[in-house]
């Protein structure tokens, strides 16, 4: 019976490593979007569009500037870099024909709309509402009988009094400072002639492949550049450069940390053990644990992320457990057989894989999708290396009692020894009081941070890069906008109309430099008929006739009046004007974009209280996310506890249960008492791990609870090493780059530590109140 | 169509310059200026009779075009590679700077290349037809590309030792004469209103 389901466990793993092995032929499908960790519920799904819209607009967009003394110079750099970018099929760099495009083909969009002052500028508007109409009148003979006259029979007819061209030049121009010379985007900044490349990517910016193969194709160029005209000096701006560099950070670390853990592990094993068996065993373990958790998480998600790598990897040292508790077992004397040693561990590594399950299962419900699949990886690892031990290690174990290692059993043996001998009872009380001590000291000092600029470490050169370059454009456009919600689009461009002085306000305030809004190039339909009234009433009914005399036009023809309104649907399908499909997510649902934003409180407080017209902070308020589920993950942690405590006083009753609980909890509340003794501030990423040490802290001390008697020393080599292997693993995570990961180090080293040391003491409980067994 | 009145002014400011590159026997100095006097003729298509101005012109070299209409309309407007500025007379002034159209850079070129001679810089944009003898010469100018933002159809122009006629005929069949005359090279001082507009544009 167990021969036969070790061969179906052995079909399933084979079956599991071959599709694995095809996946890696194809290349893993893994994911590094730091915000796909964020969760996607509780959030209003308006502005959780809106903010995809915007990310994603800005996201796609790159630039580079290429700066030289000598004008030719930084041309022919530019030009290097717009072939190798174009090679790539990638990316789209701008060309000079689209840029000079984009006017011409505004102007004969709006063309049809023109005529009698549907479409009016803001400063016609002052002047018409403040009776001086006539020197719109004035405007219009100069333009016509001027130098290189714009204007053509078409258009006077239909616009006598230019109202359209004026209307056009008050439009926002699309690239700052920026001039074309000869086709190419140019700004001369003191000696240096700055040449701009607008590039737009066509992919998503977190697309891997892509992105590596568009960061490659730039870096080729820039060395190329750099031997060939060592004086130009280029720069990038780009969400895609910071997300390329975070990505390689991430894979590099995942590795270096992995290797070591591995590396560590093997030793660790070899060493203590001084055989071989016991190290294929347990590689066995972790290696069936490890690529069933991957293979599920593809099977179930279609790519793991990053982040679940991360911390995926170090579950090798949990797997490592039940094998570990297993194979110690041979420095007793009286399991020797495979089914007896198994026999004997069973209890304990079911109780304890329960536990730890219960942890991680807890882990699923926080709606964070890469938790989830952390969740998932961890589950579907530690039942594939419970069910390893379970078939495959009594039918390979060959280890005969093994006669070393007296000095490691009683070094491992220490902390039972301190929680048992009477000697020790002052010691254990002052522990215990020193622990309590600490967390009301930790407590004192406890502080949060949720700030989500913490969690990516962002490369201080391309910061600096970016900076530069929004100065040379003289403008910038912010991951902060202003969300208008309203029932329909006309709703929505009136109520950015009504928006417009408090924007101006803002503006005069410097604190911001400019806006764009769907309104200004397609008015409301109510602002289009104010307008052509006002023009009816002030411009055409006192002025026509006169202005027509002094164009001297005999015989005109009469003015057409345009066949329809310009509403927000028909000009964002004409797809003429630049970024305004950008600013419309949805029917009513519009963005203003902000630039050049350096007082976000001044905007705030400008739109406070207003429900349609919102000021949108997604870093502000992605960090409010954050904080909302730190309180969540330490509820959960509370939950998991409770849930542990149940199963264990099943098994116990509940005096003894509260005893075993003890560990796990004092590590807990050690946790966040000791990272505040540090000076640090607990995070969320502090609060994830706190649900893992009390699976393992649960471990622990249930290994001591169920031990028999003799057998305490073996029991404690091996949470010594299953501690110490835990160690390698999560607690190198203290080592990461990457503040996130960093922190849930932090928990994983203070809370294993901890668990270890404090976990005979519950067992000691156990045992003097243990019923006896049948 | 802001867009557009910059092409033809840069194609007139290409025009008055010239002259003296194809004539070989007047070439401006440094701070030497060219003054003259313009009839405008504006044919539109759908308009029984021409738009007709007249006015006077200087052209200072490096620094730009000053274009004074008098009749029907008085204005002032000056051309250089900072742009375009209009001021009405006793009126305000409309400045429409280069960085605002990007197209203007370009047709700057087209100015300043002429404003040199630079013939030869100018056949990247226009096919050039020359005919004639230096005292009275015909050129041709043809847009290359027609849908390359220059909605011109050719551009015609007559001189002797200086222009004395241009037509700028439109894609859409609209035309402009411009017929030169009164003209005289000299080094007396530009007057304040205009050297101030100069100064506007002057400079990117």
């Amino acid at each position: 019976m167990s021969r036969a389901l070790a061969l179906a466990w052995l079909a399933i793993v084979v079956a599991a490593g071959v599709w694995l092995a095809l996946m890696a032929h194809r290349g893993f499908p893994i994911q590094t979007d730091l915000l796909a960790l964020l969760p996607r519920e509780e959030r209003d799904p308006i502005v959780q569009q809106a903010n995809e819209a915007v990310s994603r607009s800005i996201g796609r967009r790159i630039f580079l500037a290429f700066g030289d003394a000598d004008r030719d110079r930084a041309r022919a750099s530019a030009q290097q870099a717009v072939a190798a970018i174009t090679a790539t099929h990638r990316a789209d760099p701008l060309d000079s024909t689209t840029l000079q495009d984009i006017g011409r083909k505004m102007a004969i969009f709006y063309f049809p709309y023109a005529g009698v002052g549907n479409l009016l500028s803001a400063a016609d508007r002052t002047l018409l509402e403040s009776g001086r109409a006539a020197d719109i009148a004035n405007r219009a003979m100069a333009q016509t009988f001027g130098f290189g006259s714009p204007v053509d029979a078409r258009l006077l007819a239909t616009d006598p009094f230019l109202l359209l061209p004026s209307f056009l030049s008050s439009l926002p121009a699309p690239l700052g400072r920026l001039a074309l010379d000869e086709g190419l985007l140019t700004v001369v900044v003191g000696p240096a002639t700055w040449v701009f490349i607008p590039i737009t990517l066509r992919h998503e910016v977190f697309d891997l492949k892509a992105q590596q193969e568009l960061v490659d194709a730039v870096d080729g160029a820039v060395d190329r550049i750099a031997r060939t005209s060592p004086t130009t000096r280029v720069l990038r701006l780009g969400a895609i450069f910071f997300a390329n560099q975070g990505a390689r950070t991430a894979i590099e670390e995942a590795s270096l940390l992995s290797t070591i853990s591995i590396v560590g592990t093997i030793l660790l094993i070899v060493l203590v053990f001084r055989r071989l068996s016991p190290l294929l065993l347990n590689l066995l373990a972790v290696g069936t644990g490890v690529a069933m958790a991957f293979a599920g998480t593809f099977l179930i998600f279609g790519g793991i992320h990053v982040a679940a790598l991360l911390f995926g990897t170090s579950l090798i040292g949990v797997v490592v457990d039940y094998g570990l508790l297993y194979s110690t077992l041979a420095f007793g004397t009286v399991a020797v057989t495979g089914p007896q040693r198994l026999a004997q561990v069973l209890p304990s590594i079911t109780l304890g894989l329960s536990t730890t399950l219960m942890g991680y299962a807890a882990l699923t419900f926080a709606p964070f999708p890469g938790l989830k699949q952390i969740a998932v990886f961890a589950i579907i690892g530690l039942v594939s290396s419970f069910i390893t031990v379970v078939l495959w290690f009594p039918v390979f174990d060959r280890v005969a009692p093994l006669q070393h290692g007296r000095k490691l059993l009683q070094l491992a043996t220490w902390p039972w020894i301190f929680w048992s001998a009477d000697r020790y009872r002052l010691a254990r009380r002052v522990l215990l009081a020193g622990c309590l001590g600490l967390v009301a000291a930790g407590f004192a000092l406890y502080r949060t941070d949720d700030d989500v600029r913490r969690l990516q470490a962002l490369s201080p050169t391309l910061v600096l890069e970016q900076m530069e370059i929004q100065q040379l454009i003289g403008s910038s456009v912010e991951a902060q906008y202003l969300l208008v919600g309203a029932p329909d689009d006309e709703a929505a461009l009136q109520r950015e109309e009504a928006a417009v002085a408090r924007l101006d306000k803002l503006v005069t305030e410097r604190a911001i430099t400019g806006y764009q809004m769907p309104a200004t190039f397609v008015p409301s339909l109510q602002r289009q008929a104010l307008d052509k009234a006002l023009v009816e009433e002030r411009l055409l009914r006192p002025l026509l006739a006169q202005h027509r005399a002094r164009l001297g036009l005999a015989a005109s023809p009469a003015i057409v009046a345009p066949a329809a309104l310009l509403t927000v649907a028909t000009t964002v399908a004409a797809g003429t004007v630049p970024l305004l499909a950008d600013m419309v997510v949805a029917p009513g649902v519009h963005i203003v974009v902000l630039q050049g934003l350096t007082r976000p409180d001044l905007v705030r407080a400008a739109f406070a209280g207003q429900a349609d017209v919102r000021f949108v902070n997604p870093t502000a308020d992605f960090s409010d996310l954050l904080g909302a589920y730190r309180g969540r993950a330490v509820d959960l942690t509370i939950y998991s506890l409770f849930l542990v405590l149940c199963l264990l006083v099943w098994r116990y009753g509940m005096r003894n249960a509260l005893w075993v609980i003890l560990p796990p909890a004092i590590a807990a509340l050690l946790v966040p008492a000791i990272v505040s003794l540090t000076g640090q501030p607990f995070t969320f990423f502090h609060a994830m791990g706190l649900v893992l040490v009390i699976g393992i802290g649960a471990d622990y001390t249930i290994f001591c609870a169920e031990t028999l008697e003799g057998y305490q020393s073996v029991t404690m080599l091996s949470i010594l090493l299953a501690a110490a292997m835990t160690l390698l693993s999560f607690g190198l995570l203290v080592f990461s780059g990457t503040l996130a990961v960093r922190s849930f180090g932090m928990t994983m080293l203070i809370g294993v530590t901890v668990a270890y040391v404090l976990a005979p003491m519950a067992s000691r409980a156990v045992i003097r109140h243990r019923p006896p067994r049948p | 169509m802001i867009a557009r009145r910059r092409i033809v002014a840069a194609t007139l400011g290409v025009l008055l310059a010239p002259r003296a590159a194809w004539a070989q026997s007047l070439s401006l100095g440094q701070d030497e200026v060219l003054r003259g006097r313009f009839t405008q003729q504006r044919f539109l298509q759908g308009f029984n009779a021409p738009l007709a101005s007249t006015g006077s012109f200087i052209l200072a070299p490096n620094r730009g075009l000053i274009w004074h209409g008098e009749t029907p309309f008085a204005l002032l407007t000056g051309m250089g590679p900072g742009g375009l500025v209009q001021r009405v007379v006793g009126g305000a002034t409309t400045r429409y700077p280069a960085s605002k159209l990007p197209m203007l850079a370009q047709l700057y070129e087209v100015f300043s290349a002429a404003l040199g001679g630079e013939w030869g810089k100018l056949e990247g944009i226009f096919e050039v037809e020359r005919k004639g003898t230096p005292t009275k010469w015909q050129v041709m100018l043809i847009p290359r590309k027609k849908d390359g933002g220059m909605p011109l159809q050719h551009v015609a122009v007559q001189g002797g030792r200086f222009v004395n006629s241009v037509e700028v005929a439109r894609v859409n069949g609209d035309r402009d004469t411009i017929e030169f005359n009164e003209q005289v090279v000299s080094r007396d001082p530009i007057d304040s209103e205009a050297s101030e507009l100069l100064g506007m544009v002057s400079h990117p």
